[in-house]
């Protein structure tokens, strides 16, 4: 720098000069600055393509669908249909249990099998995880189509069960309702869960559980006592990874859920489709969003006051 | 069972496929023992006292604690506790819920809970810890902890590995002490592996000293370290001048031997069996050897020349060049009056002279 300035004191200007400086003395003294200049390509992708979208969404929510055009005064209207119309709550509510249900389904499956390959597994995880990916490769639409099949009027389990004379007539309330989107969503997203669990256990120092031994658990108590509590990050990972996408999920509940497994995310679909209103779809969403953000911030709370009592 | 078997190691192995670890070593531990496994890297240290807490299981033979037999006893049910080399203090838990993790099955209530931790703190004086979180310890407090955690109950035996290992030199000291009079204090009989050959000296009434699984020799630290009972002992423990030597005569509780450049000698040969003309060693410390410029009027003297000085503040280290010999002879000396040895470059004359009972006989391995 100084030696550009030596030889081309003309191309550089002292005041020109002068701010370069000041800009790279900022930067080298600010370390928040710094962090800026680093993140700044991610940065600049995360603005433009999820906090601009997401500004839209809320611009959106407070306008209002006038058959084919959109009024644009700022109203609350969507907001207050919502809170007007008892089904949406009621869907909304529908679509957190199922999640929250197959959050703990997911998570109950996906820890024997993470605990498995961090405990007893010693040569070739790597092969072990790729495996349980494996399913994975295909497409989700597929996924579900398959559960469609085992589940479905002459489907796998009800032909089964009819071969082995166990029943005489198809059984109709494994498909179509609340219990196919369950099962069908844990199995669709058990691998998310699994890898953020068995990085955890994977973690845990083996001398802490013989320590635990030595100072007299039983197997069973130093689980509860030491594993599951140091394992609790990936659990919580697990179940957030699982719980967000899923309380929003359309493809499951329209394929397996029947009348009884409409969830949120069909209704905001059809806002966005066939029933054209953008503006109460977008709001939808906005307290879609903010409905997850309450559960899971009472939901870490609660794990604090946990920990801290335990 | 007596109390000198309270710890009865049986013909004990451990084998890790080809390895093995620990093979047919037998050991007998008394009652309030401190006993000490001092070995090289690798030697099976840390293999036999696992085996003793229950996480390795021998392949052959049998341990007893206090006349129990082990093999059918699961490590949770063992009169035994361990302090880990890495302490494995509990991340999640706090200072008084890490001492006092093995008294939940007691179903305490929180005073007597609280009572019997706040004793354990007194003991290793960290009262005003109960809440501290693990994170927030010293290297120094977490190895108390783990000390506490594993004596709260009371077990007949403590096994320690390497717990001083991670200490500063001065901290180590520090503990070494505390150690052996906590030790002292609770009467429990304390199992002590280390590869520190000083720290097993400071601190064990009997100290086992290993290699490549089996045990060379089983003594107090005086005899270990006066006696030693063979080559690889006196090798590992101080430091030690070996001459060859061939026994001429043994009679009742002396042995001549001939010791070649240091001449004829008469020495005891120990508890070790000599027949005369065998092939010997005579070994001396380097402390039990004088060293003077001047040529001394009695006992046994050798002539030689100074290969090099070590000044170390309160001793010097000399080494000696000895015709004959091919190392140079180690030599340590008090700095009573030695200064004049140190010169600029020392090269000249000094004479060694020792006692007959400063030799030691060992066989020719
Ligand atoms: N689980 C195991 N599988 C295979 N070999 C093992 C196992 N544990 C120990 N060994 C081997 O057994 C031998 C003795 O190991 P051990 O850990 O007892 O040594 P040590 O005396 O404690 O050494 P250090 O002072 O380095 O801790 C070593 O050669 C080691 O490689
Ligand atoms: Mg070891």
């Amino acid at each position: 720098m100084t030696d550009r300035v030596v030889s081309a004191p003309d191309v550089v200007t002292p005041a020109r000069l002068g701010v370069v400086a000041k800009y790279r003395r900022a930067i080298m003294r600010s370390e928040a600055l710094r962090g800026y200049n680093l993140l700044s390509p991610t940065l600049l992708f995360m603005i433009l393509f999820l906090a601009l979208p997401l500004g839209l969404l809320l611009v959106f929510s407070f306008w209002t669908q006038n058959y084919l055009d959109i009024d644009y005064s700022f109203t609350l209207a969507n907001y207050t249909k919502f809170f007007d119309r008892p089904v949406f709550s009621y869907l909304l509510g529908k679509s957190i249990l199922i999640s929250g249900s197959v959050t703990i389904a997911t998570v109950i499956l996906a820890y024997p099998m993470a605990y498995y390959i961090a405990f007893r597994v010693h040569k070739h995880k790597l092969v072990w995880l790729i495996l349980i990916t494996v399913p994975f490769w295909t497409s989700y639409l597929l996924r579900v189509f398959a559960w469609k099949v085992i589940l479905g009027y002459n489907g796998v389990i009800n032909s089964g069960l009819m071969e082995l004379g166990l029943i005489s007539e198809p059984l109709e309330f494994i498909l179509y309702n609340p219990f196919a989107v369950v099962i069908t969503l844990a199995h669709a997203w058990a691998a998310f869960a699994i890898l953020p669990i068995y990085v955890s256990l994977e973690k845990i120092d083996r001398s802490l559980l013989e320590a635990a031994t030595d100072l007299g658990d039983t197997p069973i108590m130093r689980f509860f006592r030491i594993t599951l509590p140091l394992s609790m990050p990936g659990v919580i990972a697990a179940a957030m990874l699982v719980f967000i996408p899923t309380v929003g999920d359309f493809v499951t509940p329209k394929m397996v859920g029947g009348t009884d497994g409409v969830m949120i995310g069909n209704v905001i679909q059809s806002m966005f489709g066939t029933s054209h209103n953008w503006p109460f779809g977008a709001s939808l969403s906005i307290i879609s969003m903010t409905a997850i953000t309450i559960m899971i911030v009472v939901f870490l709370w609660i794990n604090r006051i946990m920990r801290r009592r335990a | 069972m007596s109390d000198e078997q309270f710890i009865s190691i049986q013909n004990v192995s451990k084998h890790f496929g080809d390895v093995h670890a620990v093979d047919r070593v037998s050991i007998d531990i008394a009652r309030g023992e401190f006993f000490s496994l001092l070995g090289p890297s690798g030697c099976g240290k840390t293999t036999l006292l696992r085996m003793l807490a229950g996480f390795e299981f021998p392949t052959a033979g049998e341990i007893f604690i206090d006349g129990q037999a082990m093999s059918t006893v699961a490590p949770n049910h063992r009169p035994v506790n361990m302090v880990f080399q890495s302490y494995a203090i509990f991340p999640h838990l706090n200072v008084s819920q890490n001492i006092g993790y093995s008294l939940r099955k007691d179903k305490l209530s929180k005073a007597d809970f609280n009572s019997r931790v706040g004793e354990m703190l007194d003991l290793i004086k960290l009262s005003g810890y109960e809440d501290r979180a693990s994170h927030e310890l010293s290297g120094g407090e977490r190895q108390r902890v783990a000390l506490a955690r594993a004596l709260i109950r009371r077990p007949k035996v403590l096994l320690l590995d390497e717990p001083l290992g991670a200490l500063d030199k001065q901290l180590r000291e520090q503990m070494q002490l505390e150690l052996r009079s906590l030790q002292r204090a609770v009467g429990i009989t304390f199992v002590f592996v280390t590869h520190d050959q000083e720290e097993a000296l400071t601190m064990s009434d009997r100290i086992a000293v290993m290699s490549k699984g089996r045990y060379l020799q089983i003594d107090t630290p005086t005899k270990l370290y006066e006696a030693p009972q063979n080559r690889e002992v006196a090798d590992f423990i101080g430091t030690m001048n070996f001459f060859d030597a061939s026994v001429q005569d043994v009679g009742d509780g002396q042995a001549s031997i001939d010791a070649g450049p240091l001449g004829k000698l008469s020495v005891s040969p120990g508890n070790l069996a000599f027949s005369s003309g065998q092939a010997a060693l005579a070994a001396i410390r380097p402390e039990k050897i004088s060293i003077s410029s001047e040529k001394p009027s009695g006992g046994h003297v050798v002539e030689g020349t100074m290969d090099a000085a070590a000044y170390l503040g309160d001793r010097s280290h000399f080494y000696v060049r000895v015709p004959g010999v091919d190392k140079p002879v180690a030599v340590s000396a008090q700095n009573i009056d030695q200064t004049h040895l140190h010169g600029d470059g020392n090269q000249g004359q000094v004479w060694l002279s020792w006692s007959n009972d400063a030799v030691v006989l060992l066989n020719k391995d």
